[in-house]
């Protein structure tokens, strides 16, 4: 994982981010969504029962589709982000990052599982803001080819940014 | 990329500032801008022509240097350093070909990118690009010309000279000028734009140093007596810089 090349798009609502989901469908396997829920006025959780994730509360419906079965899902409380649902093979990196503990900046572990998968360090700094603002992160992992064939279907998307990031 | 990303001001700055693209109306660089997509790419990535001939490319912030190597012996010749507004590849651009070059990122670098096609395209539509292009390219064609004839007219200290003052801004009135681009660079990489050898640059800049030409340490690297450089450089420009001191 650690030469991952990535594309990153940021979206405003989750609507939006089910769309470019779906529009990678089939293309794109190794695809994340990274949202913070803080903002939720009816709160999410979700419950694990017979291996399956099942979310409840005012956005599971967009959570329990992207989830599907098999799907890496982490759910955190990052102090400067509130809580942070991320399912997807970046889970993964997220959580190696947590278990291998903190080093050097960047100052979070969302920051420094991002420096993982070679997103710079203003890029880093662009995409927390966009999380604390309310934006979710659609992160689409895998070779250069793959990466920009990611780019290329969601450049007809409603993103409000996006970027290519490569090892 | 889109006109709301924060990093499209960045952009539009950054081509503002560029030679290429700086005599050149805010709304057709917006259009440029808008057609291209945004990548980073990490620091030491080696990548032959054929991997990037089909995309143009600006460069937004970094450096990359396109060079030539011989396999078997492992010398490398560095074409051209790039840095912030300069594009590549522009020999692509004009034929439609790739080119045996390979290109190395020497820091973090953020780019501007689209696919070569569109990019023809985009200066078939827009002659205020042409205009811009051709002096571009006049400039590259001469810094091409300048590397073939300080490698068989000029020794090794001349040839690091013409480098470094190629580098300074020949108005800079400080007493410590730091050269453009190559101020960081490692002797190896020096050696690599010079057709010399890392202990050779390496002894001839401590020998500089000594008599108080330059300073270099720590990997950085300037000039403390200009006009004193520009005699080691064989020939006195037209224009002799300002002197530091």
């Amino acid at each position: 994982m650690a030469n991952e090349n990535c594309c990153i798009a940021v979206y405003d609502g989750l609507d939006r981010v089910m769309a470019a989901a779906q529009a990678l469908q089939g293309g794109i396997n190794n695809v994340s969504v990274v949202s913070c829920c803080s903002g939720e006025s009816g709160g999410v959780g979700y419950f694990c029962a017979h291996g399956r994730h099942v979310f409840r509360g005012e956005t599971a419906e967009f959570w329990n589709a992207v989830c599907g079965r098999d799907r890496a899902t982490a759910v955190l409380w990052m102090a400067t982000l509130g809580m942070i649902i991320i399912v997807g093979p970046f889970a993964g990196v997220f959580l190696t990052v947590m278990e291998e503990g903190q080093a050097s900046p960047p100052p979070s572990p969302l920051g420094e599982a991002l420096h993982r998968i070679n997103v710079p360090r203003d890029s880093i700094v662009h995409y927390e803001a966009a999380l604390q603002s309310a934006h979710s992160l659609l992160v689409a992992l895998g070779s250069e080819d793959e990466v920009a064939q990611a780019h290329e279907l969601l450049a007809e998307g409603s993103a409000r940014d996006m970027a290519i990031h490569l090892g | 990329m889109k006109p709301d990303s924060p990093f499209f001001g960045e952009a539009l700055r950054c081509l503002q500032g560029s030679p290429l693209f700086a005599n050149m109306d805010d709304a057709l660089l917006m259009d440029m801008i808008g057609r291209c997509r945004r990548e980073t790419w990490k620091r030491r990535r080696l990548l032959p022509m054929e991997e990037t001939w089909q995309r143009f490319h600006i460069l937004l912030s970094g450096r990359v240097r396109l060079s030539r190597s011989n396999v078997e012996t492992g010398r490398v010749i560095t074409l051209f350093l790039l840095g912030p507004g300069d594009a590549f590849c522009m020999f692509s651009l004009l034929d439609g070909k790739p080119h045996d070059v390979m290109l190395e990122t020497l820091d973090d670098v953020s780019l501007l990118s689209l696919p070569m096609a569109e990019a023809r395209q985009w200066v078939h539509d827009h002659p205020e690009f042409n205009r811009a292009l051709l002096p571009y390219l006049g400039e590259q064609m001469a810094s091409l010309a300048g590397l073939a004839a300080d490698l068989a007219l000029h020794d090794t200290e001349a040839r690091l000279a013409r480098l470094i003052l190629r580098h300074v801004d020949s108005t800079a009135a400080e007493a410590h000028i730091t050269p453009r681009l190559i101020n960081d660079l490692s002797h190896e990489s020096l050696a690599d734009m010079i057709g010399s050898v890392r202990v050779v640059v390496n002894r001839q800049l401590q020998h500089w140093k000594q008599e108080g030409i330059v300073d270099a340490h720590r990997g950085h690297l300037e000039v403390e007596a200009l006009q004193e450089l520009a005699k080691r450089a064989a020939e006195l420009p037209s224009n002799p810089p300002s002197t530091a001191h």
